[in-house]
């Protein structure tokens, strides 16, 4: 599966993978941004949940956080009360 | 002793004798614990649900009375149940056509062996392990129309006029849900023709290569009839999914602005836990049950077929 008949000969040339065109190279992009789009959420999630409630509201919820905590998780906790559920 | 001896190699399995000439209970006796949970948790909540559908009972008290088919007629006069059957259609049109298609060209795109790959397919396949709960809170958090992601975004590049109440109004309220749903449910139709392009042999590709086929055409008349069985999966579990919608319509908009996205199973649940009327919630819910048997029975049938 992962040998390409290229990978066998030796030299420079075969260090790089065999295919790369134009259109290649136009379609990883279109796929790498629609990751990106995909992936956005989680990364806004997990962004925000380690920052202090008033770094998001000053900077808005696209920013990098300012300070970093780890208050929240705690906090979710006892406001969910998952210790008693 | 020297009858054990004497007893020829073929005589029949001596449980099996025994069992042949025993009374007819005893087979039944032997199937008795799975029919009993099967009738006690399958087929008694039905025929008492179906009982339901015919009566005005509140879902509360003691009393209810046989009314016939009056709450299937009232169903025809209900203005909102004529906006759930179009929800759910234009729900089951965009989140079976949108992640199939999606599904598909990604699969298409990420086959090849390179080492960008498995890390996309990790992150296109990441939402489908979400609880929906988690994903309803999640898109209702971007949504926001003040903090939102989304209309934060589009205020920053200059869209201003695009920024709006994307779960608040009746325009925008039911593609706002469809969104996340295509979101979560592209990741698993990728896989699986995912595995299905990796059975199918090279030698195809290259016979039709070398007949001077082109990309396209390599495409139209090997991938995509080669993968004929998996679309047919696909497609019948994404039917079922998207005719099960409610959690995501329940957490993010509860049916509302309005009526403008309630679907079959928010409105059924609507009336039989909060307008207390258990009666026509029910009658809604046997005819959800009715549609979604009669729009499986072609799988069931093939698979059956198929065994």
């Amino acid at each position: 599966m992962t040998a390409t008949p290229s990978a066998a000969v030796p030299g420079p040339l075969s260090a790089r993978p065999p295919r790369r065109s134009p259109g290649r190279l136009l379609v990883t992009i279109a796929v790498a941004v629609a990751a990106l789009v995909w992936v956005g959420p989680l990364i806004l999630l997990v962004l925000t949940a380690i920052r202090p409630l008033a770094d998001f509201l000053a900077a808005g919820p696209l920013s990098l956080p300012g300070s970093l905590t780890l208050a929240n998780f705690g906090e979710a906790w006892q406001v969910g009360q998952f210790g008693t559920a | 002793m020297t009858t054990t001896a004497a007893r020829p190699a073929t005589a029949p399995d001596p449980v099996r004798r025994r069992l042949r000439t025993s009374p007819m209970w005893v087979p039944w006796a032997f199937a008795l614990p799975g029919l009993a949970v099967y009738l006690l948790f399958l087929a008694w909540p039905v025929i008492s649900a179906l009982a339901t559908s015919l009566t005005d009972w509140d879902g509360l008290s003691d009393t209810r009375r046989f009314v016939g088919l009056a709450n299937y007629a009232a169903m025809l006069d209900d203005t909102v149940v004529g906006i759930a059957a179009t929800n759910n259609l234009l729900w089951c049109l965009v989140t079976i056509v949108l992640p199939m298609s999606l599904g598909l060209g990604l699969a298409v795109v990420l086959n090849r062996t390179s080492r960008t790959s498995p890390v996309f397919r990790t992150i296109f396949y990441t939402p489908a392990v979400l609880p929906l709960v988690s994903i309803a809170s999640i898109w209702a958090w971007l949504y926001n129309p003040d903090t939102g992601a989304i209309n934060t975004l589009l205020r920053a590049v200059g869209l201003d006029v695009l920024a709006q109440s994307w779960l608040g109004q009746d325009s925008t309220a039911l593609w706002a849900v469809m969104i996340p749903a295509v979101w979560v449910r592209t990741g698993f139709p990728m896989l699986l023709y995912l595995a299905a392009l990796q059975g199918i042999p090279d030698e195809l590709y290259e016979a039709a290569q070398m007949d001077g086929a082109t990309r396209w055409q390599r495409f139209r008349r090997i991938t995509v009839p080669s993968l004929k069985d998996t679309h047919y999966i696909v497609l019948a579990l994404s039917i079922i999914e998207s005719f099960k919608v409610f959690d995501l319509v329940y957490a993010m908009t509860y049916g509302g602005p309005g009526y403008s996205t309630q679907v079959m199973g928010t409105w059924m649940y609507a009336n039989v836990f909060q307008y207390f009327e258990a009666g026509y919630g029910t009658a809604i819910a046997v005819v959800i049950t009715l549609v979604a048997v009669a729009a499986g029975i072609p799988y069931v049938r093939s698979q059956v077929r198929n065994r």
